[in-house]
């Protein structure tokens, strides 16, 4: 199981260094039928086009930090979920549910995040939202 | 405190039918909530238009509101071959020849080149705002922040000396309530694209747009595309696509904190966290 993460780990290093520019894109690496729930501080928030993104550490197990990526819809689009800029902060500890890809890296396209506060912040990609 | 990953499995099988929910290409202003409204004001489209039946109704990722990208063959644009042969150069992020992973398309979009005419038409209608005097119509269109000007006053010209992003449009009143919109002189092949599935348009296409004002409050916004070299014969990409008047004091970019623009150090900071994903591998 520690070693599972500390590979994700390796793997998402790799993938940040290594990815060519591409672009704005379809659904069609992530598992738009699946939920992961995982728990976490937030690292970077970016309210931008074409999709915001949030980036957050996990802790395993065995204390390795695994870094996520999450996309979420653009400014625009947000809004109308009653998300704000400053919706996320960096230090927050959040509780995340995203729609995995599928090749297993822990990025995945963002579905609804528990605040600090308790409040949940939704976007279209929930099913009944 | 330190976090644990509490649930890396997969926790529940979700249904995924609400993407761009507003995508559902309902057909015209007959299917929105229909209330009570004034008459439409004569030889007038000025004011801020939405989309009638959801904010997300114009974004129009599978191709243009009555011709989608979807194989029905109903929805199958009459290509030329020099259309088809344009069409297959073209790695689209979106509709049924998607290519996957993202890292192989060739989408000018991706790297923030402008949308151009018609794809301006054909993505991301959002918040539109007509301002119009004798002179001319001026279209402000939220996504890129872009406007055009429809020129009332004149004729196209005869020659184009360059053509552009945006084209030469001139507009003329079928009546009291429908403004016709004649654009040439657009960027097209293989600079720019004519809808997000890769659809190609030619630097020859003359594109005509219909705005119906069918009372105070709604709009019809219909667009054909007439481009011999990359089809055999005029179709309909928009029919009747309803817009909705909005308050003259909204301000939209209050309302979206952020302007929609595709700023290539965003796409970058996109990219290096997630775009591309796919193409790594356990």
């Amino acid at each position: 199981m520690n070693r599972k993460f500390l590979g994700v780990s390796v793997l998402v290093v790799m993938a940040l260094f290594s990815l060519s520019m591409s672009a704005h894109h379809g659904n069609a690496g992530v598992e738009m039928t699946k939920n992961v729930v995982v728990k976490g501080v937030v690292t970077d928030w970016r309210w931008q086009n074409p999709h915001s993104i949030l980036k957050f550490d996990v802790t395993a197990d065995d204390s390795s930090i695994v870094h996520w990526a999450a996309e979420t819809n653009n400014p625009a689009d947000m809004v109308e979920k009653g998300w704000t800029a400053k919706s996320i902060k960096v230090g927050d500890e959040i509780t995340v549910t995203l729609h995995p890809v599928k090749n297993g890296l822990p990025v995945g396209i963002l579905v609804q995040v528990t605040l600090p506060d308790g409040k949940t912040l939704r976007t279209q990609y929930l099913k009944d939202n | 405190m330190r976090f644990r990953l509490v649930v890396m499995g997969v926790l529940a099988v979700v249904a995924f039918g609400a993407n761009e929910a507003g995508l559902s290409q309902q057909s015209g202003a007959a299917k929105s909530k229909k209330a009570a409204s004034a008459p439409a004001p004569r030889h007038d489209l000025s004011g801020i238009w939405a989309p009638a039946t959801a904010p997300g109704a114009g974004i129009q990722a599978k191709g243009p509101y009555s011709m989608p990208d979807d194989g029905k063959p109903e929805h199958n644009p009459p290509y030329s071959a020099l259309g088809l042969k344009a069409l297959a150069t073209h790695k689209a992020l979106e509709g049924q020849h998607a290519v996957f992973p993202s890292t192989l398309s060739n989408d000018p979009r991706s790297i923030c080149d402008p949308l151009g005419f018609p794809r301006a038409d054909f993505y991301q209608i959002r918040y539109e705002q007509f301002i119009q005097n004798d002179r001319e119509i001026v279209l402000l269109y939220e996504f890129e922040k872009r406007w055009r000007s429809i020129w009332l006053d004149r004729e196209l010209p005869k020659e184009i000396p360059d053509n552009r992003w945006y084209g030469y449009s001139v507009g003329k009143w079928a009546d009291d309530t429908t403004l016709v919109v004649q654009t040439v002189g657009v960027v097209g092949e293989p600079r720019a694209w004519l809808d997000e599935t890769g659809r190609p348009i030619s630097e020859d296409a003359k594109i005509e747009e219909r705005f119906h004002r069918v009372d105070r409050d709604t709009l019809e916004w219909t667009v054909t595309i007439d481009d011999p070299q990359m089809y055999t014969k005029p179709w309909v990409a928009m029919d009747k696509f309803p817009m909705k008047l909005q308050p003259p004091d909204l301000d939209i970019w209050a309302k979206y904190q952020q302007e929609m623009i595709c700023a290539p150090s965003d796409v970058k900071a996109y990219n290096d966290s997630i775009g591309g994903f796919e193409s790594e591998s356990r």
